[in-house]
């Protein structure tokens, strides 16, 4: 993978991220986390390699394949990309006005998770008048207000306090429970360290796969999880 | 129901422009398909008006007295009255004639002296099938130089004239129907390339591009109604306008046009209109001219639709 004619910045991975796991993206900045997980939410196609997702090859989808598959998808942007001119809970309601959810039902769910991120008081507030932080969990809410498939967020409590950060996290893992497959990218190793789940760590521009359940320095692809393959192969779900 | 929009769409410069625009597009259309339609209403008047006329002008000998010029022109009437197809046949007197002939003349023909010819007006039936040669051959039998004038040659101009008028308008229609197509074109593609990042998250968000598409049709038909229905309202009360001014002006055109027309033999609801020029339309007339708001702004949503459905087909 590599952008236009520059260096190849992933290459040689390959993994599957099973239905319903739980997996951290770790690696130095720059070393192409965000990257990987666009490749994982069809914002960027491999140059070389094949991606699948749901079990499908994304590059035999059609344009017209891709919503369907992006509803299933809950992404956390590194920089948010919050709507300006929309409302913290206009935000947060978009894929589901998307998917054509009713208003009221909209409205309702939409409050309810602002509510439970700490943003009650803040529904009608413009991103830009909201912190990081709070712009953060409101990226985060929009992510998963639709119960996604998969959820990759990116970095997703860079700009939170540890008490916040750590009630985001157990939010992921409730919805991990309830059967998302989830990544979080992070160079916050405090954070990993504090949970069990399987590290994917971005090293050389390639992928190896940490389980801290198994003792020992980890390496290598003997994990269950990782699947040896010619090519670059998230294949979440 | 709320018209609410992912896209800031309205705060973009083309949505207070482009009412204006659509307003403008609506009014020339209404105006030039009010104008066929009178020029439509107008053709009709003049073909039923004037084909069902026709003028005998009888020149007399300078010489001829008055007995002997009554005794020729009731010959000439008998005759008239009793070729098949004619209905009624009316005598101008000559204070008409004359009035007829002041704008050639430039004085009162009265005032100059000269002979003037007797003029007889016939009506046909409706459904009069003239034998105009024979006609003529037998009134030149009774007075040489007698001659029937049936408007023929000038009707037909004017009709291929008013042809013309409504294929202009028909071009003006469609010319400004294409425009408006055009702009929306523009502007939505401009709309696209304002919003690409919103348009992306959107995307990213799950939504098909049908989604990105209702949001501009959306506005297309918020602001094509808001320009449409001014424009329109604006055209009819210029329709109205110009009944007003012909209303007004309507004696001194109609004596002038009806003078111009060498028309002496109208059907007196005609005479009076002169040329018959009413701007007055039939209320489907009016149901057509209203409808045209409603018909700029679906073509504006159609065109916004498809522009965006293309351009974002090419993306990715
Ligand atoms: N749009 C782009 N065009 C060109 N190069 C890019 C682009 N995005 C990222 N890169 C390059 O790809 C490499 C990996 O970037 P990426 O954003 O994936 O890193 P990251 O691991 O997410 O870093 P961080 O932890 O700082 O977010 C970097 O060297 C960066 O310069
Ligand atoms: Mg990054």
């Amino acid at each position: 993978m590599q952008y236009g004619a520059g260096p190849q910045i992933l290459r040689d991975i390959t993994f599957t991220l099973a239905p319903g796991s739980f997996h951290f993206l770790v690696g130095r900045s720059g070393a192409g986390k965000s990257s990987l997980l666009k490749l994982m939410y069809l914002g960027l196609r491999p140059t070389s390699g094949i991606v699948s997702l749901f079990g499908r090859d994304v590059a035999s989808l059609d344009r017209a394949d891709y919503p369907a598959i992006r509803r299933r998808v809950g992404v956390v942007f590194q920089d948010f990309r919050l709507i300006e001119h929309l409302s913290a809970l206009d935000n947060v309601a978009l894929p589901l006005r998307v998917a054509g959810v009713r208003e009221s039902d909209i409205r309702r769910h939409c409050s309810e998770l602002l509510a439970w991120v700490g943003l009650a008081d803040q529904l009608n507030a413009l991103p830009a008048t909201l912190s990081g932080g709070q712009q953060q969990r409101v990226a985060i809410a929009r992510a998963v207000i639709a119960r996604p498939n998969l959820l990759l967020a990116d970095e997703p409590t860079g700009n939170v306090d540890d008490v916040i950060g750590l009630r985001l996290m157990y939010l992921f893992e409730e919805l991990n429970k309830l059967g998302t497959t989830v990544v979080v990218a992070t160079h916050n190793d405090a954070l990993v360290s504090r949970f069990t789940h399987r590290q994917l760590r971005l090293e050389q521009s390639t992928v190896r796969i940490f389980d801290p359940a198994q003792p020992g320095p980890g390496r290598g692809p003997q994990s269950p999880y990782a699947t040896p393959a010619t090519a670059a192969s998230p294949e979440p779900a | 129901m709320r018209l609410r929009s992912d896209l800031p769409l309205n705060r973009d410069a083309a949505a207070r422009f482009l009412p204006w625009i659509l307003g403008f597009m609506v009014y020339l259309a209404a105006l030039a398909v009010g104008a066929a339609m009178v020029v439509d209403r107008l053709a009709d008047r003049w073909q039923t008006g004037l084909t069902g006329n026709l003028t005998v002008e009888v020149p007399f000998d300078p010489d001829l007295g008055v007995a002997e010029k009554s005794l020729l022109l009731d010959r000439i009437i008998d005759l008239l009255s009793a070729t098949p197809g004619v209905a009624g046949t009316t005598l101008l007197d000559d204070r008409e004639i004359a009035r007829l002939l002041e704008p050639w003349l430039g004085v009162s023909a009265s005032e100059l002296d000269i002979p003037l010819p007797a003029l007889i007006a016939v009506t046909l039936r409706p459904d009069a099938r003239l034998d105009r040669g024979q006609l003529q051959r037998d009134l030149t039998a009774l007075q040489p130089g007698a001659r029937v004038d049936d408007h023929g040659a000038w009707i037909d101009d004017a009709l291929a004239f008013l042809d013309g008028l409504k294929l202009l308008a028909a071009l003006l229609t469609g010319l400004v129907l294409v425009a408006t197509a055009l702009t929306i074109v523009f502007v939505t593609r401009t709309g696209l390339s304002i919003h690409r990042h919103v348009i992306e998250i959107v995307h990213l968000m799950g939504a098909p591009d049908a989604y990105i598409a209702q949001q501009f049709q959306t506005q297309s038909l918020r602001l094509g109604l808001i320009g449409g229905v001014f424009g329109t309202l604006l055209a009819a009360a210029t329709l109205y306008g110009a009944d007003y001014l012909l209303r007004v002006t309507g004696p001194f055109l109609a004596e002038t046009a009806g003078n111009v027309a060498g028309d002496s033999a109208m059907a007196p609801d005609q005479a009076g209109g002169g040329l018959g020029v009413h701007v007055k339309l039939l209320a489907w007339q009016w149901g057509v001219i209203a409808m045209l708001p409603f018909a700029a702004t679906l073509i504006a949503m159609i065109s916004a639709r498809w522009t965006v459905l293309r351009s974002l087909a090419r993306r990715l």
